[in-house]
């Protein structure tokens, strides 16, 4: 099995042209996008790798590895490279090199590769090429094509047409402000949606230009960036507000005054740009009966709700059901009482059989194994793993309990379908097996067996 | 005569090849095994007959070797029409990484594809590799990836798997997963403020 090397001229069309200058074959390189490596014919051979037409790494081979030389030009410490590299055989893996050490300066990297990268095919491109090699899909051993560069989604591709403007698409005639200036409130929350209040405050600003002598047009003033001062929530703030069914435009400047919100009210606005102002007042009478409806419709149905005394209130967990949203303790303390917060920690107090009971139902939607099922279901509460597959489940639950007995751990890449590990190993080693034998015997010589793998597969 | 028993060490290494169907599973291990692959193909029936010909039913397997077979690479690869998942059910349980193919044009199988990831991902806690096959995009192929379901952590390597050093590259970079993985989980356990904390616990 070895490397299916091609004549290069013949893939980018150069075939009986050689020699030719570097940059003819790059540049065919460039135009068909080639990915692999191509082993230029010239003293001293130079390789490069490209990916999608666009050169990532050049290099001779008598040059150093890429590792030692970003070290040598200061991108790198020996540290970082130590901790970083894969070794594998006789090279160094750096495509995991930012993972493994986060301590590394990405750019500085990238940048240093990127300037050895332009003088080498600077140089390059001057030689006269005897001939090329091309070995498609061959990525450099350093794994340096792993390295995430700029997104790629809005390269044109060569050739392409520019994509034509919209049609209905009107020139510009002035460009909008690229920030708004706003400010913030802690008393207020509010939705980024776009609200048909907004327009609206662009005719209280307008209005209230109109009003002032000093008022610049309307057309010139839209186009502006809104000031603090003429942010419509400070206007409602001030001046309440008008009915929907009211003309925005007609609405006076002056509006009948209104105190400001003492600190402990605030506001909601909802998405469908209605103000709540007295919400969480618990003295109005003619507020909604459900607190949780906003005007525009239910957000928030808890089914449960409905006929709860407010001064008595029991909470029934039974008639939640599936579509509610479960019942938070902390979420509605205006109607629990304290009477209730002791019968809510009282029912905090789960036995054992109830969290069996949940993990049972869980792990049973988790893998639809009617085996896990029944495994489950033959377990005591004492006997229950704590650990449920996959990777949602990466926590260690025995270490969280100190007094609880290390246990052997089932492997965890083991299916839903096996029965518990044989107690006799098998005569050859694997991950799975592993993981219960002596690491730190087994370790060393599998990592080492797994790096002369690795080489083996590359070197063919 | 005494029978002297030679220590050899063996190490195997197990690699899933799993995804939808006409992925490129079998072709992936074909350009890596050394020997002639095992497999169970049969002619393929109904509407995928116009897809391809013969498909796998039961499994594909094959290996590579060096140290004289003492290190030894074993590729199990699935069958991937729905009805086989079974398959991978019994197979993904005792693997040290699995690679999963998916073809990159074939966007009628990334829903299957999509799910028969999801449900592995919940099962196995050992390294994923998203081959995107037909796709020479990095960027594209991790968007593929991610829209199927695999983690931000799960690498994904845009191959084209009719070619053997794409191929190659894709098996290499299974195994530098599991690698890392060991490395990491033998540092964290040399690791001195770990060390230091277990002598206080058994002290």
């Amino acid at each position: 099995m070895t490397l299916e090397r091609e004549a290069a001229a013949e893939l980018f069309g150069l075939s009986g042209t050689f020699p030719r200058p570097g940059w003819v074959v790059l540049d065919a390189a460039r135009e068909n996008r080639f990915t692999g490596e191509l082993v230029f014919d010239v003293f001293p051979e130079v390789r490069a790798y490209l990916d999608r037409g666009e050169i990532y790494l050049v290099e001779r081979p008598s040059d150093p590895s890429l590792g030692a030389r970003l070290v040598d030009a200061g991108a790198l410490n020996a540290a970082q490279l130590e901790r970083g590299a894969m070794r594998i055989g006789g090279t160094e893996h750096l495509g995991r090199l930012f993972e493994r050490a986060p301590s590394v300066d990405r750019l500085a990297v990238l940048v240093t590769t990127e300037m050895m990268n332009d003088s080498c095919v600077t140089w390059l491109a001057r030689q006269n090429i005897r001939g090329v090699e091309a070995v498609p899909y061959h990525r450099h051993e350093s794994g340096i094509h792993r390295w995430e560069r700029a997104a790629a989604e809005d390269e044109l591709v060569p050739g392409d047409p520019l994509p034509a403007p919209a049609s209905t698409q009107a020139p510009v005639e002035q460009a909008p402000p690229v920030f708004e200036e706003r400010t913030f409130s802690d008393g207020l929350i509010e939705w980024d949606e776009p609200s048909w209040l907004d327009d609206r405050s662009t005719a209280f600003s307008d209005s209230a230009r109109a009003a002032s002598p000093t008022a610049e047009p309307a057309s010139s003033a839209r186009h502006r960036p809104r000031s603090i001062d003429a942010d419509w929530i400070d206007k409602l703030a001030d001046e309440g507000l008008p009915e929907p069914g009211d003309d925005p435009l007609a609405v006076p400047a002056s509006m009948p005054v209104r105190s400001a919100p003492t600190p402990d009210r605030f506001e909601i606005i909802w998405p469908s740009g209605a103000v709540d102002e007295e919400f969480g007042l618990s003295d109005t009478a003619d507020r909604d009966a459900h607190p949780d409806q906003d005007r525009a419709g239910p957000t928030a149905r808890i089914g449960g709700y409905d006929g709860v005394d407010p001064t008595n209130p029991v909470i029934d967990t039974g008639r939640w059901d599936l579509e509610t949203t479960p019942p938070s303790f902390s979420a509605v303390p205006e109607v629990v009482s304290g009477d209730a917060v002791r019968s809510a920690e009282h029912e905090r107090d789960v036995t054992d059989e109830v969290v069996l009971s949940v993990r049972r139902a869980v792990a049973s939607i988790e893998t639809g194994s009617l085996a896990a099922r029944r495994r489950l279901a033959s377990q005591t509460p004492e006997s229950v793993p704590q650990i449920v597959p996959g990777r949602s489940a990466t926590g260690d639950d025995a270490a969280a309990d100190p007094t609880t007995e290390p246990t052997i751990r089932r492997p965890p890449s083991q299916s839903v379908f096996d029965e518990d590990s044989p107690t006799d190993l098998p005569p050859t080693l694997t991950a799975a097996d592993a993981a219960t034998a002596d690491e730190h015997d087994i370790e060393p010589t599998r990592v080492s067996a797994l790096r002369r793998l690795i080489g083996g597969l590359r070197r063919n | 005569m005494t029978a002297v028993a030679t220590a050899r060490t063996e190490h195997v290494f197990k690699l899933l090849v799993t995804g939808p169907f006409a992925a490129g599973k079998t072709s992936l291990i074909q350009a890596i095994s050394q020997t002639p692959i095992v497999e169970t193909d049969v002619d393929t029936t109904g509407s995928e007959a116009a897809i391809k010909v013969r498909t796998t039913v039961a499994m594909d397997f094959g290996t590579y070797a060096i140290d004289d077979g003492d290190i030894r690479l074993l590729m199990f690869g699935t069958p991937g029409q729905r009805r086989f998942w079974f398959m991978t059910d019994i197979m993904k349980g005792d693997v040290d990484a699995v690679i999963f193919v998916v073809d990159a044009e074939a966007e009628h199988t990334h829903a299957d594809a999509g799910a028969e990831m999801r449900s592995l991902l919940r099962d196995i806690r050992v390294p994923v590799v998203v081959a995107v096959n037909r796709c020479d995009d990095r960027e594209g192929a991790k968007r593929l990836a991610r829209r199927l379901g695999a983690l931000a952590s799960e690498a994904s390597v845009p191959c084209q798997l009719i070619r053997s050093p794409s191929a190659r590259e894709v098996t290499t970079e299974a195994l530098l997963s599991v690698l890392d993985r060991m490395e990491r989980e033998h540092a964290s356990v040399h690791d001195p403020l770990d060390r230091v904390l277990a002598l206080a616990a058994a002290g």
